[in-house]
């Protein structure tokens, strides 16, 4: 139980990476034949209405989930990390600007700004990456800043500064090192609420749109299907929850390690 | 205390400005111009300029701004693209259902979050701690989108026991409440047990046990009322999240309230109602923020001291 998270995620990023190798079928393969099939042997999770195999889909849909979090935090981290430093050292009046315009961001109910967005810009993949991290950076902002304002009045930065440090090198050497773990962690929850944003959005038609299958568009097709096929709301639905639970606990996980490290 | 209430209020009047820019401009960031959209490709260049000018958008993004929250501010909202009625109207006709659906969810999370937290609480390390603490983990991340398909077919489809959409007597609300109170009352759980645990660990729960009082009485005077008080803060927040998730419950349910109308109008895009759907529900959630922190402070004077 302890170490679910590692599990979990390290098993999603298997399926996301050997998604053509696992999948015993065309994803997006038209049958007729075979519309609404239960789940059997040849066909774990059933079929759904074009024929396709669901198993498959889910395999691949793991894929879009993962691409999508994976740019949306690393975009993220990288613009919170680069915009709360500058608060967080730039003196008061920028530390007071970048903060209201944060304010208002994180005021923003955030899935109805993506999703807005999504819509004015039209569903794409691009798109999708675009509104997710221009909602999601400001939470990363806050707390980066206050970190640095923590950090920054420590003895060892003070040291290089006396000794000619420009900002750069006191950012990179000094205080950036600290704000590792902290972000990893951070980076680990903000992974399940960008797969559960995803598929919120996939779900209501503004998701990465295209060819590729998604969690949230299965869970949508399905909805129409409930009396024939539960089935096919059934599995993606789970692997959805599956990935949330995972990249929540691996961050608990990690968040522990780093309280103990502090301790002792 | 009524320092504390004029500082919030002005933060949030800016930040209500800030909100009504980016929802502005979330708009102004479609591609196209939106004159195509109402008037087709076919239109001649005279009706298209003629129109433009009718909507203001031959002015420039700060007058056009100025325009939008002035108009805002007395209640207009716009026409309808394709309607043509006032979006305001549209509006106030879908609002009350939204929020009915929304505050029954966050009541139905309470009624079973709060007593299961308290419980689980002085359950602490049993069987049944342990139970709810894994369900609620589960709980925590299971989103509408699944849990509303679910709760249709099995109640409504498979058993027949509700409605499987619509809004149409008082039986209907229960599924898409559910389905949004599943997630919060996980979230509430926890911080209700998490609180709890911590004021049954003060002084003055030994000394209330050592007065003599009934469990009852310590349980639910001494202990809940201490523990409440973080648990109001989140359920603050939480109402962000319930008031997007009624977004996705309503299209699951057919449930006729802001999130139909959003979703439609992004079918058909008819920006004036995107634009003024986003707009009422986010300066909600900003007003529902300001509450929480006039009511957190109400509750906790260290909170107004540390802030003012």
């Amino acid at each position: 139980m302890k170490n679910f998270g590692y599990w979990g995620v390290s098993l999603l990023l298997f399926i996301a990476i050997f998604a053509p190798f696992l999948s015993p079928f065309d994803p997006n393969a038209i049958d007729l034949k075979n519309q609404y099939l239960w789940p059997s042997l040849n066909h774990l999770m059933g079929t759904d209405a074009n024929g396709s195999d669901v198993f498959s889909q889910i395999l691949y849909g793991a894929r879009i989930s993962l691409i999508v979090a994976l740019s949306v935090v690393s975009m993220t981290t990288l613009i919170g990390l680069l915009v709360g430093s500058l608060a967080g050292l730039g003196g008061k009046s920028i530390d007071f600007l970048v903060m209201r315009v944060v304010d208002v961001v994180y005021a923003f109910p955030g899935f109805l700004l993506a999703l807005a967005l999504v819509a004015a810009l039209g569903p794409s993949l691009k798109n999708l990456i675009l509104a997710m991290t221009l909602t999601g950076w400001a939470g990363v902002c806050r707390l980066v800043r206050g970190e640095v304002q923590n950090i920054k009045d420590n003895e060892y930065v003070h040291a290089a500064q006396a000794l000619g440090a420009g900002v750069w090198r006191k950012l990179v050497v000094h205080i950036w090192p600290n704000l590792i773990g902290i972000l990893v962690v951070q980076a680990s929850f903000a992974m399940a609420g960008a797969i559960m944003v995803e598929s919120g959005l996939s779900f209501l038609g503004l998701g990465a749109g295209g060819e590729m299958p998604s969690w949230g568009k299965l869970l949508s097709d399905g909805k129409n299907d409930l009396l024939e096929a539960p089935y096919i709301s059934f599995f993606p639905g789970l692997l959805i929850v599956f990935c949330v639970v995972s990249f929540n606990s691996l961050g608990e996980a990690l968040r522990l390690k780093i309280v103990k490290g502090k301790v002792t | 205390m009524f320092k504390f209430i004029i500082q919030r209020s002005v933060v949030t009047l800016f930040t209500a400005i800030g909100v009504s820019f980016l929802s502005f401009f979330v708009i102004y960031a479609i591609p196209g111009d939106p004159v195509d959209v109402i008037l087709g490709d076919m239109a001649s260049a005279l009706d298209k300029a003629q129109l433009r000018k009718e909507l203001g958008l031959d002015l420039s993004i700060f007058l056009q701004f100025k325009e939008f929250i002035l108009k805002t501010f007395t209640g207009d909202l716009g026409t309808s693209y394709f309607s043509g009625r006032s979006v305001s109207h549209l509006i106030l006709e879908r609002l009350p259902a939204t929020l009915s659906l929304g505050f029954f969810a966050m009541l139905m999370a309470m009624a079973f979050a709060i007593p299961l937290g308290v419980y689980s609480a002085v359950m602490k390390g049993k069987a049944q701690d342990r139970i709810m603490s894994l369900s609620s983990m589960i709980l925590m991340s299971l989103p509408v989108f699944y849990s509303g398909p679910i709760l249709i077919w099995f109640l409504a489809l498979k058993l027949g026991a509700f409605p499987a959409g619509g809004r149409d007597g008082a039986l209907s609300i229960f599924l898409p409440a559910l389905s949004l109170a599943l997630p919060l009352g996980a979230i509430l759980f926890r911080m209700t047990r998490a609180s709890m645990l911590e004021v049954l660990s003060k002084d003055y729960m030994t000394s209330a046990w050592a007065k003599g009082c009934s469990w009852p009485q310590i349980y639910m005077v001494h202990g809940l009322k201490n523990a409440l008080i973080p648990v109001i803060t989140i359920l603050g927040l939480q109402f962000g999240t319930v008031l997007t998730g009624t977004v996705i419950t309503e299209t699951i349910f057919n449930w006729p309230g802001l999130g139909t109308l959003l979703f439609e109008a992004i079918g058909e895009r008819d920006y004036p109602i995107v634009q003024a759907c986003v707009l009422v529900t986010a300066l909600v959630y900003v007003g529902i923020n300001f509450i929480t922190d006039i009511l957190y402070s109400l509750a906790q004077p260290k909170m107004r001291e540390m802030s003012s």
